[in-house]
C-alpha cells in the first residue's frame, strides 16, 4: 500500500516536471525574435474556423518576416487551443500570459470576456478576429482589448436591409442559441422592420439536434418570403435540408456564420443557387486582393471560412505596432507599448499601407524614418475607435454555380 | 510559469472536489450518476446570482457576501438533489444513469433559455472574487490555489470520516450487495438518498468556488464533457472507491488534458492543427490502458466489507 502511494506520488511528480519542462520556451524580446500568441478553437464546435484562421495567421507571420520583421526581429507565434470551451479558453489565456509570456494575443474567436480578466492586468493586448457581440465594446479592459471585426450591430443592419432590398417583405428568423445568434437576430430584425418589412416569427435552435421541424413549422406559419438562418454550417445544413424537403422555405439569407462552401456541397443540387448572404470583409480593395492571392499561392485554395483575413490583420497590426513603439519601449513593457501604438499605425492621416510583403517593407522603413502610416487591412481599414472597435465593411455575397461569389461590400456608419 | 502552475492547481483542486463527490456516489454507494455536472452548474449559478451586483437583464444580482453565496450554492444543490432523489432512486444502475443524464440536460436547457433568471447564453460577468483587493490580480491565483486545495483536503477528510463510519459501511454494503444489505434490516433507498444529497452539496460548493475564481459563468462551461465525463475519467483512472486515488486521478487527467497543448510546440507547424485531437487520443489511451492493465484504477479500494463479514473479521 505504502509503495503504491509512493509510486503514484512519483508518477505525479514526473508528470508535473514534464509539464514544466515542456513549456520551457525562450522568450527574450530583442534577442533576435519576438513571440506573440494565438488563442483559437482548434478543436470543438468551432474547430473548422479555428484551423482556417490559423492559416491566415501563419501567412501574416511569414510575410512580416519576409519583409524583415518588426525592429529587425523574427516574429514568431505560439498557438493555444481554446477547445470552444470557456474553461479551456481561460486556461489557454493563462498559458499564453504566464508560460509563453507573450505581449499580444490574436484571439479568442468567441468569449473575449473570459480572457480579459487575465490579459488586461498583465498588460497583454488581445485582438479578436471574430468576437462580434456588442458587449465586447464595454468590457473593463484598460484598453487592452481590440477587435478587427465589426460589431453585430453593423452586420445585422446590413443583413436586414439586404433582405428588404432583395424584395422580401416578410421574413422569419431562425438563430443559434448563443451570444452571437441572439445579438445578430435582434439587430437584423430591427433593421428589416425599419426598412419596411415585417418579421413574422423568430425562433432559437440548439445545435446538434436531429430534427428542427418544430421550429421550422412554427416559423412557416403566415408563409414568410424568406428564412434568415443565423447559425453555423454543422446544424445549418440539417435545417436547410429539412426546410427544403418539406417545402417550408425555398428562399434563404445567411450571415457570416454560414459563409462556407461546405453548405452548398452538403445540401447539394441547385437548391441554394442565387441565395444571398453577408460576411465580414471587403470585396474590391487592393489589400483584400493581395491577401487572397497570397493565401491561394500559399495553401492552394481560397479561405474556406470567414475571419481568416481579420486574424491576418491582427498579426500585421501587432507587428507594425511593435515596430512603431521602438526597441526601448518594447523591452520595458511590450504589452503596454503595443497597446499604445495600435492606433498610431492605423492613423488615417498617414501613408497608406496595404497587405503585401512590399508594403510591409515600406511600412517598416517609414516607421524607421518617423513617418506616419495607415494600415489598410485585408478585412477593412482597421481604424480603431476609443473602445478598440473597428468599423469594417460588410461583404454581401451570393451563391453562383455552387460557389460563394462576392457581390459588393458596404460600409455602414 | 509559477503562476501557471498554480492556476493548474486551482482547477485540479476543483476537479479533485468533484471527483471526491462522485467517488462518494459511485465508488462507495454504487450510484452511477451521469448528471453530476447539473449539481456543479446549480452551485455555480446559485452563487453567481446571489453575489453578483444588481443587473437590469436578469432577476439576480443580490450583491450578497461570497460566503453566503457558497452557502446558498450548497443549500440549493442539496435541496434539488433531495427532491430529485425520490423519483430517480426508484431506478438502479443503467436506468438511473440515463435518468440523471436527462436531468442534467433538462437543467442545462433551463439555465440556457430562462434568461430572466440566468441571463441566458450571454452568462453573468463581474462575479466578485473574494479578497481580491488584498492581492494584485497576478498574485490572486496563489491565494485561490490555497482555497481550492484547502477545501479539497477538507472534503477528503469529511468523506473519509463518513465512509469509515457505520453509516459508510452500509453504503459500501449497498454497493456490493443491495439484497444482502436489505436483509440486514437497512433501508437502502434512504441511505442512497443521504449519500446522493451529501455529495451533491459538495458538487454545488465546487461550482460556487469555480465562479468566484473566474468571475464569470455561462452555460457553455457546463458541457457534459467538461463537467461530467472528465470527472468520470478521473475517478476511473485514479481508482474507484479510493479517495486518494481519485484525487490522484483528477490531478493526472487534468494535467494531461491541458498539458497536451504544450506538445504542439514540438510538432511541425503542418501538424499543429491536429493537436486538439491528440489530447482526446491521450485521454482515451490512458483510459484504455488503465482498464486493460489496472481495471481497479491506479490506487485500489479497500477490502470489500462483505468479504470481511464473511471472513468474520472485526472491521
Amino acid at each position: 500500500m505504502k509503495r503504491k502511494i509512493l509510486l503514484s506520488a512519483l508518477l505525479v511528480f514526473v508528470f508535473a516536471s514534464l509539464l514544466l519542462a515542456g513549456c520551457g520556451s525562450e522568450e527574450e524580446a530583442g534577442g533576435g525574435e519576438i513571440t506573440i500568441g494565438a488563442l483559437l478553437p482548434l478543436s470543438g464546435d468551432l474547430a473548422e474556423y479555428g484551423q482556417n484562421v490559423q492559416q491566415g495567421i501563419n501567412l501574416a507571420v511569414k510575410q512580416i518576416n519576409e519583409a524583415g520583421g518588426p525592429l529587425g526581429m523574427e516574429l514568431k507565434v505560439v498557438f493555444r487551443d481554446s477547445q470552444t470551451d470557456p474553461t479551456a479558453l481561460r486556461d489557454g489565456a493563462e498559458k499564453l500570459v504566464n508560460v509563453d509570456q507573450v505581449p499580444a494575443i490574436v484571439g479568442p474567436m468567441i468569449r473575449t470576456d473570459v480572457a480579459t480578466p487575465i490579459t488586461a492586468p498583465n498588460h497583454v493586448v488581445i485582438i479578436s478576429p471574430s468576437n462580434t457581440p456588442t458587449w465586447v465594446t464595454e468590457l473593463d479592459d484598460d484598453d487592452y482589448t481590440f477587435r478587427t471585426t465589426a460589431s453585430d450591430a453593423i452586420q445585422g443592419k446590413v443583413l436586414g436591409e439586404l433582405a428588404y432590398e432583395r424584395g422580401y417583405r416578410t421574413a422569419a428568423i431562425l438563430y443559434i442559441n448563443d451570444p452571437y445568434g441572439g445579438g445578430l437576430a435582434e439587430s437584423t430584425g430591427e433593421a428589416f422592420e425599419q426598412a419596411g418589412g415585417e418579421v413574422l416569427g423568430v425562433a432559437a435552435y440548439e445545435p446538434g439536434e436531429v430534427t428542427y421541424m418544430m421550429q421550422l413549422e412554427e416559423l412557416a406559419k403566415g408563409d414568410p418570403d424568406v428564412l434568415v438562418l443565423i447559425g453555423y454550417p454543422e446544424s445549418g445544413v440539417v435545417i436547410l435540408r429539412q426546410a427544403l424537403s418539406e417545402g417550408l422555405f425555398d428562399q434563404f439569407l445567411f450571415p457570416d456564420g454560414m459563409q462556407s462552401e461546405q453548405i452548398i456541397e452538403d445540401v447539394g443540387g441547385d437548391y441554394l443557387e442565387g441565395m444571398y448572404g453577408t460576411g465580414p470583409g471587403a470585396a474590391e480593395t487592393e489589400s483584400y486582393e493581395n491577401y487572397l492571392n497570397a493565401y491561394e499561392a500559399e495553401y492552394g485554395e481560397k479561405p474556406a471560412t470567414a475571419y481568416t483575413e481579420n486574424a491576418y490583420d491582427g498579426v500585421v497590426v501587432i507587428a507594425l505596432a511593435i515596430a512603431s513603439a521602438g526597441e526601448e519601449a518594447i523591452e520595458e513593457d511590450p504589452g503596454q507599448a503595443i497597446r499604445d501604438h495600435m492606433r498610431v499605425v492605423a492613423n488615417p492621416s498617414g501613408e497608406i499601407i496595404s497587405a503585401s510583403v512590399d508594403d510591409f517593407k515600406k511600412a517598416f522603413e517609414l516607421i524607421g524614418q518617423g513617418e506616419e502610416i495607415d494600415y489598410e487591412g485585408a478585412a477593412g481599414s482597421i481604424d480603431f475607435d476609443e473602445y478598440g472597435d473597428t468599423v469594417t465593411p460588410i461583404l454581401i455575397w451570393k451563391i453562383e454555380n455552387g460557389a460563394i461569389v462576392p457581390v459588393r461590400s458596404e460600409v455602414s456608419e | 510559469m509559477v503562476n501557471y502552475f498554480f492556476s493548474y492547481l486551482v482547477m485540479a483542486g476543483l476537479y479533485g472536489i468533484m471527483a471526491l463527490a462522485l467517488n462518494m456516489q459511485w465508488g462507495y454507494t454504487g450510484l452511477m450518476n451521469f448528471g453530476i455536472g447539473a449539481f456543479y452548474m446549480l452551485g455555480a449559478y446559485s452563487s453567481a446570482i446571489l453575489t453578483s451586483s444588481p443587473s437590469a437583464d436578469y432577476i439576480g444580482g443580490f450583491g450578497l457576501p461570497v460566503l453566503i453565496g457558497i452557502a446558498g450554492a450548497a443549500v440549493i444543490a442539496g435541496l434539488i438533489a433531495y427532491l430529485l432523489a425520490f423519483p430517480a432512486l426508484k431506478l438502479r444502475g443503467g436506468p438511473f444513469a440515463i435518468a440523471l443524464l436527462a436531468i442534467q440536460e433538462t437543467l442545462f436547457l433551463l439555465v440556457k433559455n430562462e434568461s430572466w433568471l440566468t441571463n441566458g447564453v450571454t452568462g453573468i460577468r463581474g462575479i466578485p472574487r473574494p479578497f481580491i483587493d488584498f492581492f494584485s490580480p497576478q498574485n490572486y491565483v496563489y491565494f485561490y490555489a490555497v482555497v481550492s486545495i484547502g477545501v479539497m483536503v477538507l472534503v477528503y477528510f469529511a468523506i473519509e470520516r463518513a465512509v469509515n463510519s457505520p453509516w459508510g459501511r452500509v453504503l459500501r454494503g449497498i454497493r456490493e450487495d443491495e439484497t444482502l444489505t436489505v436483509m440486514s434490516g437497512k433501508d437502502c433507498t434512504a441511505f442512497m438518498r443521504q449519500s446522493f444529497v451529501f455529495s451533491s452539496i459538495i458538487m454545488g460548493v465546487a461550482g460556487a468556488l469555480y465562479v468566484h475564481y473566474t468571475g464569470f459563468v455561462s452555460p457553455q462551461v457546463f458541457s457534459p464533457l467538461m463537467s461530467t465525463f472528465l470527472v468520470w475519467f478521473m475517478v476511473t483512472v485514479g481508482g474507484t472507491g479510493n479517495n486518494r486515488g481519485v484525487i490522484l486521478g483528477a490531478f493526472l487527467v487534468w494535467a494531461v488534458w491541458i498539458g497536451s497543448d504544450f506538445i504542439s510546440d514540438m510538432v511541425p507547424a503542418s501538424m499543429a492543427t491536429q493537436i486538439g485531437f491528440i489530447r482526446m487520443l491521450f485521454v482515451g489511451l490512458i483510459l484504455t490502458i488503465t482498464i486493460l492493465t489496472r481495471p481497479q484504477g491506479l490506487l485500489t479500494k479497500k477490502l470489500s466489507v462483505i468479504k470481511l463479514f464473511m471472513e468474520k473479521e472485526e472491521y
